[in-house]
């Protein structure tokens, strides 16, 4: 006769028997239901339950787990490992959170965005200006998107000698919000630090975009050294990364254009350049030849007046020459007596019978002295 | 990994901008003139080659973590 296997077990031992065919069983499994019963304990711990119309699971985890502030209500994806506590009961480990449904993602986002308002991520203060245009861009896509495509073919029909560097990630799906984060992380540790950190998409249902709503990707985006740049394309509703951003554009092309001049403007910016040198230039010639002028005219006055100021020296002179000339003494009745062509001016040299010619103003005449008589 | 003929434009341009406006200036010496002149001559046609011959490089990186 078969007889029925019986098994005794002390409790630790069934325990861990349990968890071991739970663990066997159920590893990695995933339960989706409505939120209830959240607490979290000493800002560290997670306990809640997942409920549907008939039944009530026990979860476990860190805020660490979280994916954003969350409320009662809302369904949920969760990933875990149920296992049976040795002293508190059984519950499921939690391994990840994600929301389910658009009505849960979308209450999620907003009250992701209340919380991050509150904590000044959107601040327009912390807004930094973008370099215009950078060198070195550190661009965050999926390779095979359009988005990708569109940018780099704008930002090559716009400007030159640009260095991207690049890492490329998934932009939707699980993988997604993690990727995203360290690629930014991973650039503001890279040695060769871009100046701007450009994260572009292209647009998509708000479940596709769900990874730039995430509290994890929009608070790697808020504290990126590097300035940042956030287009996903679409135009309703602006999503929580694009917010925290130093700037953002509407689509991936647009966010090409706001990095970079177009080079066609710019070349013909440069005719312009060219032209403002040469009439510089010719200005400064210009100039210098009218003080050349100036200088030459200042010279000539100069030189006139002198010449003026050492005429009228002479003039004078002349003048005093002039009065003392002995010509116009004679003019007045005085004489010159000459003996022998000698000018006389003492009777001493005179003697009874000299020959002597007396000069006065108006001629000459012969005379000779009769007597000579000193005082 | 710097490139030997790092070319940078803001850079570049800003020093046009300077060059044109201490030309612009009025008591300016012919001989800076000139010498200025020739310089944004020669920063223009960087600039100008930079604009039509530099190509886009992209460097695909992985992600450290």
């Amino acid at each position: 006769m078969h007889q029925e296997p019986h098994v005794e077990l002390g409790v630790s031992e069934f325990v861990s028997l349990l968890n071991q065919n739970l663990e066997y069983t159920f590893s990695g499994v995933v339960i989706t239901g409505e939120l209830a019963n959240l607490r979290v304990s000493k800002n560290r711990w997670v306990y809640f339950d997942l409920k549907d119309d008939y039944s009530t699971v026990k979860f476990f985890g860190t805020v660490y787990n979280l994916p954003g502030p969350l409320e009662e209500g809302m369904m949920l994806r969760v990933k875990g490992q149920p296992k049976l506590h040795n002293l508190y009961g059984f519950s499921v480990n939690v391994q990840k959170i994600s929301l389910a449904g658009e009505g849960s993602i979308k209450r999620a986002a907003e009250l992701l965005k209340a919380q991050l308002l509150k904590e000044g991520l959107f601040d327009p203060s912390r807004k930094r200006a973008l370099p215009y245009p950078p060198q070195k861009i550190g661009l965050i896509a999926s390779e095979q998107s359009a988005a990708y495509a569109d940018f780099i073919k704008i930002i090559n029909a716009r400007f030159n000698g640009l260095e991207i560097f690049f890492i490329d990630v998934q932009v939707q799906g699980e993988a997604a919000p993690e990727q995203i984060t360290k690629a930014i992380e991973s650039f503001n540790e890279h040695s060769e630090m871009p100046e701007v950190l450009v994260v572009i998409r292209g647009g998509g249902s708000a479940e596709d975009l769900a990874a730039f709503n995430t509290e994890m990707v929009t608070r790697a985006v808020a504290a990126s050294r590097i300035p940042t740049l956030v287009a996903i394309g679409h135009e309703i509703d602006i999503s929580l990364a694009e917010l925290a951003a130093d700037c953002r554009a509407s689509t991936p092309s647009n966010a090409a254009e706001m990095l970079t001049p177009d080079k066609k403007h710019l070349l013909s910016n440069l005719v312009k350049y060219q032209s403002s040198l040469e009439s510089g230039l010719l200005s400064t010639l210009n100039h210098a030849q009218q003080k050349l002028k100036s200088q030459s005219d200042n010279l000539q006055s100069l030189l006139i007046t002198k010449f003026d100021q050492i005429k009228q020296i002479y003039a004078s002179k002349s003048d005093l020459l002039e009065a003392l000339s002995p010509h116009n003494i004679l003019q007045k009745g005085y004489a010159i007596i000459y003996k022998n062509d000698k000018p006389i001016v003492s009777a001493k040299k005179l003697r009874v019978d000299d020959k002597i010619n007396i000069v006065l103003g108006d001629g000459k005449v012969s005379s000779q002295i009769i007597s000579v008589e000193e005082n | 990994m710097a490139d030997k003929d790092e070319f940078n434009y803001l850079e570049k341009s800003q020093q046009l901008d300077n060059i044109i406006a201490s030309l612009q200036k009025p008591d300016n010496d012919i001989d800076s003139a000139i010498k200025n002149y020739e310089d944004g001559k020669k920063i223009i046609k960087e600039i100008e080659e930079y604009l039509t011959k530099a190509e886009n490089k992209i460097k695909k990186l992985k992600s450290l973590k």
